[in-house]
C-alpha cells in the first residue's frame, strides 16, 4: 500500500517560501500584536472612576430583593416575613424597595461623557481594523498567499481575490486582504492565551460569570446604558409579594432519617433503642431522659411544683 | 495550560453547598466560582481548538464537512475528558450550571474561527509552500 502523500497533489499550486516567510507570518504576527496592544490599552485607559454610591446602593437592595425571593424557601416564615417587610413595607411602613424619587431609564444621549467612552472605544476598534486593511493592501497586493482547505463557489472570488487577475485561479486561492480578515478573527484564543493574567482577563471573567452562572460577579454590571430603576424595583416589589414561601427544613427530620424515623408514639422508647449514638443530656446540661433511663428528680416531681 | 491538580482543587472548592439540590428545587452555585471554572474550561477548548485546527491542516484534512467532523469529534473528545476529570469528584452540575450532556458540545462556535484558522494556516504552510 502506498504512504499517504502529504505535500503537494496534482492540483494544488506551488508557492515561493518567500510569500510565506514575508506574507503570511508578518500578517499574524502584526495582527496579534495589534490585538494585544488594543486589549491592553483599553484596560489602561479604562480609569478609576469610582461609582456613584446611590446607584450602587439601589443595584444592591435590588440584588438582595432578588436573593431573597430565590432562597426564601432555606429560611423560617417568620425571617422570610421580616424580611420581606424590608423590602415590600407593611402597615403604614414604606419598605426599602419603595424609595421615592428614584430615577427612571437613564436616557443614555443625556449623559455626554458616558457616549464618548463608547464611542471612542468603538472608534479605535474600528480605526484599527482599517488601518490593518490598508496595510495589507498595500504592501501585499496582488499576491496569493494561502489556500482555504475547502472549496469555494466562484462567486466568492470577487470578495477573497481582490487584485488578483486571475479568472481561472480557484476560489480557494486568497489574498492578503482575506487572510488578515481570517487572522482578525481566529486570533482571539490566541491573544487570549499570550494574555492570561490578572489585567484583560477580568473583563472576560465577567461575561463568562454572566453566561456560565447567570448570576453576575459581584451583584451586578457596573453601569449599563438605559438601567431603569423604578421599574425594576417595582418588578421586585411585585415578584416579592407573589412569592410564597415554603419552609424547605420543614419535613427535614423525615427526609434525613428515612427508614429510621420513628413512627411508634413511644418517643422514649424508640429513644432508647435507636443505634445511633445520641447526644448525652449531661453534656449539655439539660434535664430529659437521659439514655440510660435513670430520671431527673424535677421530672418526677408533681406537676404542682414542689 | 494550567496544571490539572490545580484545576481539580480550585473546582473542588466551587460548589458552596452541594446538599441544596435537596433543599431547593435550583442548584445554587458560588458566582465568582462558576466565573473561575468557566473561565478554564474556555482555556482549555481555545487551546483544543488551535491544535486541532494545526493538526487538520498539517494531515491535509480538506472539504468543509471533513473539517467540521474533525472539529466536532475534538471538541466532543476535550468535553468528554473534562468530564472524566469532574465525575471522579463529583457531577458537573456541581461545577457548571449545565447538564452533561449539555456540556459536551457547549460553546462549540467560540472555538470555531480559531480552529478554521489553524487549519488554513496548517495547511497552507504544508501543502502549498
Amino acid at each position: 500500500m502506498q504512504p499517504p502523500t502529504l505535500g503537494h497533489s496534482s492540483r494544488d499550486l506551488l508557492l515561493d517560501p518567500a510569500i510565506r516567510n514575508w506574507g503570511v507570518l508578518p500578517i499574524l504576527v502584526f495582527v496579534l500584536c495589534i490585538n494585544l496592544l488594543r486589549a491592553y490599552l483599553t484596560h489602561l485607559g479604562k480609569g478609576n472612576k469610582p461609582p456613584e454610591i446611590d446607584d450602587l446602593r439601589r443595584r444592591q437592595v435590588l440584588a438582595r430583593a432578588d436573593r431573597l425571593r430565590a432562597n426564601g424557601n432555606n429560611i423560617h416564615k417568620a425571617g422570610f416575613e421580616a424580611r420581606k417587610a424590608w423590602f415590600v413595607g407593611k402597615d403604614e411602613q414604606e419598605g426599602a424597595l419603595s424609595e421615592e424619587g428614584v430615577p427612571g431609564a437613564v436616557n443614555p444621549m443625556s449623559n455626554p461623557m458616558g457616549m464618548m467612552e463608547m464611542v471612542k472605544g468603538q472608534a479605535y476598534f474600528g480605526m484599527t481594523q482599517m488601518g490593518m486593511m490598508q496595510f495589507s493592501e498595500m504592501f501585499f497586493a496582488g499576491f496569493v498567499l494561502v489556500k482555504i482547505p475547502f472549496a469555494l463557489t466562484a462567486s466568492f472570488k470577487g470578495m477573497l481575490q481582490r487584485g488578483i487577475e486571475l479568472s481561472t485561479l480557484d476560489a480557494s486561492y486568497v489574498s492578503a486582504t482575506s487572510w488578515m480578515f481570517l487572522v482578525a478573527f481566529g486570533v482571539k484564543d490566541l491573544q487570549r492565551l499570550f494574555s492570561f493574567d490578572d489585567g484583560p482577563m477580568k473583563e472576560e471573567a465577567r461575561v463568562y460569570a454572566l453566561q456560565a452562572g447567570g448570576v453576575p460577579l459581584g451583584g451586578g454590571p457596573p453601569a449599563p446604558m438605559g438601567f431603569d430603576c423604578a421599574k425594576m424595583y417595582s418588578a421586585a416589589k411585585g415578584g416579592l409579594d407573589m412569592t410564597r414561601h415554603r419552609f424547605a427544613l420543614e419535613d427535614v427530620e423525615k427526609r434525613l432519617l428515612g427508614d429510621r424515623y420513628p413512627t411508634s408514639l413511644s418517643a422514649t422508647e424508640t429513644f432508647l433503642t435507636m443505634e445511633t449514638p445520641t447526644i448525652r443530656s449531661s453534656n449539655l446540661g439539660v434535664t430529659g431522659p437521659t439514655h440510660t433511663g435513670v430520671r431527673h428528680r424535677s421530672q418526677t416531681s408533681n406537676a404542682k411544683g414542689k | 495550560m494550567m496544571d490539572p491538580s490545580m484545576m481539580q482543587a480550585q473546582m473542588a472548592a466551587s460548589s458552596s453547598n452541594p446538599e441544596s439540590n435537596d433543599l431547593s428545587s435550583r442548584s445554587q452555585l458560588f458566582s465568582p466560582a462558576v466565573a473561575h471554572n468557566a473561565q478554564i474550561v474556555e482555556h482549555v477548548r481555545g487551546l483544543m481548538s488551535i491544535f486541532a485546527g494545526a493538526a487538520a491542516g498539517v494531515l491535509g484534512v480538506t472539504g468543509i464537512i471533513q473539517g467540521a467532523c474533525v472539529f466536532i469529534i475534538f471538541h466532543i473528545l476535550t468535553s468528554l475528558g473534562l468530564l472524566a476529570k469532574i465525575k471522579l469528584t463529583g457531577k458537573v452540575s456541581n461545577y457548571l450550571p449545565t447538564k452533561w450532556y449539555a456540556f459536551l458540545v457547549a460553546d462549540a462556535a467560540n472555538h470555531l474561527l480559531s480552529f478554521l484558522l489553524f487549519w488554513t494556516m496548517g495547511y497552507t504552510l504544508i501543502h502549498i509552500y
